[in-house]
């Protein structure tokens, strides 16, 4: 029976799995939208990689994304990791030599610089969501297009209209305002690409140094329209690696089977039976301090699981792999 | 007679002297607690939309005290030397709250040259509520500040940074020592009403040392290091605390004393603004410096983004190591 490591990203807008075998081939891949249940979407993710995988062995879970440490404790994994390393593990793996790693996904986007096969910078959006995966859905949801309509009317503009990057809510009346003067869609598509990718250089990458090979990835690099204006205001060659979408959950996979391999240890993985099982989070807040923490109590079918988000401990030591969880860097 | 005073601004700069100077006085005093959530919604419930975080926390705390107590203590800074100034909104701190509340106490803080404050505002401010203050015991409660003060320089020399200092000349306890070598070493720069609050900056430090990192704050930084500017830097900063970051960074950096930098600064920080921008163009002219992380802070209480930073800043340090062993 051969031995299958699985990578899961779940993220604020998409839940990614990824299972890759001993010689990090990827052998399965889902992409779904986590829709703010992030448990649920989990386990109809897990239940379609079941359904596809042959006899085998989970010799690894690894979790990333914002969720990564609830989900690290649902499924029992063995790693969580932050998903800017997951990121550059999955670019480095396909491109040793990448220099320049861009990730857009839904509200985060990140810029990982590499110098000699290790990351050397990295840098991450501030307080602001301009700029990223969400914005462009809920642009293109305004004009009653299709996320892949949009990227190919974005690539079919002649002439990109000029629009305000900077603020989400400026863009959009700056777009509201183009459309009623009577430009295409097309050129509004394709000037919201542009605009984007202002907005990503001037605060994200900050006068940083991109240098060739650069990788685009994220679920924003399907965006046909991005790429290029990416690649016009490089002036390189932009690569899309064929798991653009998961490669969060793909370096997950690949660090998890790295790790497991060397440390030769039986997985954690709670097992398949996950996916079916009644699994339910409560929300409250302690009121044994000033604090005030608030805590997220994980539920197996009605049974207490474990506490997470105390700033103190006592509540996430009530369960071993919580206290591991909140610990593993 | 009961005075409140903040845990907020400059507290972990200047406790040590406030409290040598009111007791010399026999005025008594209570602290407010470290900031709480509590105290954060008195403060964003109180403040305009333009104010930094750490404004707006002072404000809680005075909203906090301020039923509690008969005068607040409300400070303000200006001058800072001849070269040197505190942030535009820490001088207009006490005309803020002032509108806030009508029991606050103004007690300004101009620095000399030296860095001594000067005594002519406390006094005229004293006097308003101590009928018949002579200038002699005037003089002596100051000098009381100042040796508090100097005792508390002392402990920072010894490796305690300020929120420790406090702790030991407070608690009244035998005095721990700071723990010793720890790898990685951390320097983490920024103003101490955010390195300091744990609410403020989401509990940076401690989670830092949960994860086995010795962490340094620039206070700890050798006197005659203080002020030196970068090889590439034509004058010292306008900002009085940015110049001390920049320095901090300048020697720690340049000494490989650490293996990396985080740079904490709150959202709509003005000063910060240009002094962040400063310490990446002058790390980035030296080659082979240890990693900056620059963290920005707001008002939201969520951790995840602070962590996923800190996470991914502690594998690239590791990552460096090993490639610099492999080398």
């Amino acid at each position: 029976m051969r031995d299958l490591y699985l990578g899961i990203d779940v993220g604020s807008v998409s839940t990614n799995l990824v299972v890759v075998d001993g010689e990090s081939r990827v052998t399965e891949q889902v992409y779904l939208r986590t829709n703010g249940r992030p448990i649920p979407t989990v386990q109809k993710g897990l239940a379609m990689i079941k359904k596809a995988l042959g006899p085998h062995r989970i010799g690894g879970v690894g979790t990333t994304g914002s969720a990564r440490h609830l989900i690290g404790l649902m499924v029992g994994a063995d790693l969580v990791k932050n998903e800017i390393t997951t990121h550059a593990v999955a670019a480095l793996h396909y491109r040793p030599d990448v220099r320049t790693i861009i990730e857009i996904g839904g509200q985060d986007s990140k810029l990982i610089l590499v110098k000699d096969g290790i990351v050397v910078d990295f840098a991450m959006n501030t307080v602001c969501a301009a700029g990223t995966g969400s914005f462009l859905d809920q642009q293109a949801a305004r004009l009653n297009l299709s996320i892949e309509e949009f990227s190919a009317l974005a690539l079919a503009a002649e002439n990109p209209v000029a629009i305000a990057g900077r603020c989400a809510v400026f863009a959009e009346s700056d777009m509201i305002h183009k459309q009623q003067m009577g430009h295409s869609l097309s050129d509004i598509a394709g000037g919201l690409c542009e605009a984007l990718v202002r907005n990503y250089l001037n605060n994200v990458a900050k006068g940083k140094e991109l240098a060739a090979p650069v990788i685009f990835q994220g679920g924003v690099a399907a965006n046909q329209g991005i790429r290029r204006a990416f690649q016009r205001v490089l002036g390189t060659e932009i690569i899309v690696p064929e798991y653009f979408g998961v490669m969060g959950a793909f370096g997950a996979a690949l660090l998890v089977r790295q790790m497991m391999m060397a440390s030769g240890k039986p997985s954690r993985f709670a097992g398949w039976r996950l996916c079916e099982e009644d699994l339910t989070t409560i929300g409250r807040t302690c009121q044994d301090c000033s604090n005030h923490c608030e805590l997220v109590e994980l539920r197996r079918g009605g049974k207490f699981v474990a506490f997470m988000g105390d700033r103190c401990g006592k509540w996430s030591s009530l369960s071993p792999e919580a206290e591991e969880a909140q610990r593993v860097v | 007679m009961l005075i409140g005073i903040p845990r907020s601004v400059f507290f972990y700069y200047y406790f040590p002297f406030w409290s040598g100077v009111l007791e010399a006085l026999k005025i008594s005093y209570i602290i407010s607690p470290p900031t709480n959530p509590e105290i954060l919604k008195l403060g964003l419930e109180s403040a305009l939309d333009e104010f930094c975080l750490p404004v707006k926390i002072h404000l809680g705390h005075v909203d906090y005290l301020s039923s509690r107590v008969d005068y607040v203590f409300s400070p303000g800074f200006g001058r800072a030397g001849k070269k040197s100034h505190f942030c535009p909104k820490l001088m207009g701190l006490p005309d803020v709250v002032r509108l806030k509340t009508d029991n606050a106490l103004e007690f300004w803080h101009d620095l000399d040259d030296k860095g001594e404050i000067l005594p002519e505002p406390w006094w005229e401010t004293l006097l308003g509520i101590i009928p018949g203050l002579t200038r002699r015991r005037f003089k002596k409660a100051w000098e009381n500040g100042q040796k508090r003060q100097a005792e508390f320089v002392k402990l920072q020399a010894k490796g305690f940074n300020p929120q420790e200092a406090i702790h030991c000349l407070t608690a009244k306890k035998p005095v721990v020592k700071p723990e010793g070598e720890g790898r990685p070493s951390i320097l983490v720069l920024g103003h101490p009403y955010l390195v300091y609050d744990d609410l403020a900056n989401l509990g940076l430090l401690q989670k830092l040392k949960s994860y086995g990192v010795k962490v340094i704050t620039k206070e700890i930084t050798p006197p005659c290091e203080r002020a030196k500017p970068w090889p590439a830097q034509g004058k010292t900063v306008y900002w009085q605390l940015g110049q001390e970051i920049l320095s901090a960074a300048r020697y720690y950096a340049m000494t490989r004393r650490v293996d990396g930098i985080i740079f904490l600064s709150a959202c709509l920080c003005g000063p910060d603004a240009i002094t962040g921008e400063l310490l990446e163009l002058y790390m980035g002219q030296e080659p082979d410096l240890p990693p900056l992380l620059k963290l920005t802070v707001d008002e939201h209480t969520g951790v995840a983004g602070m962590e996923t930073r800190v996470e991914a800043f502690m594998d690239l340090m590791g990552w460096r190591r090993q490639y610099v062993a492999t080398v």
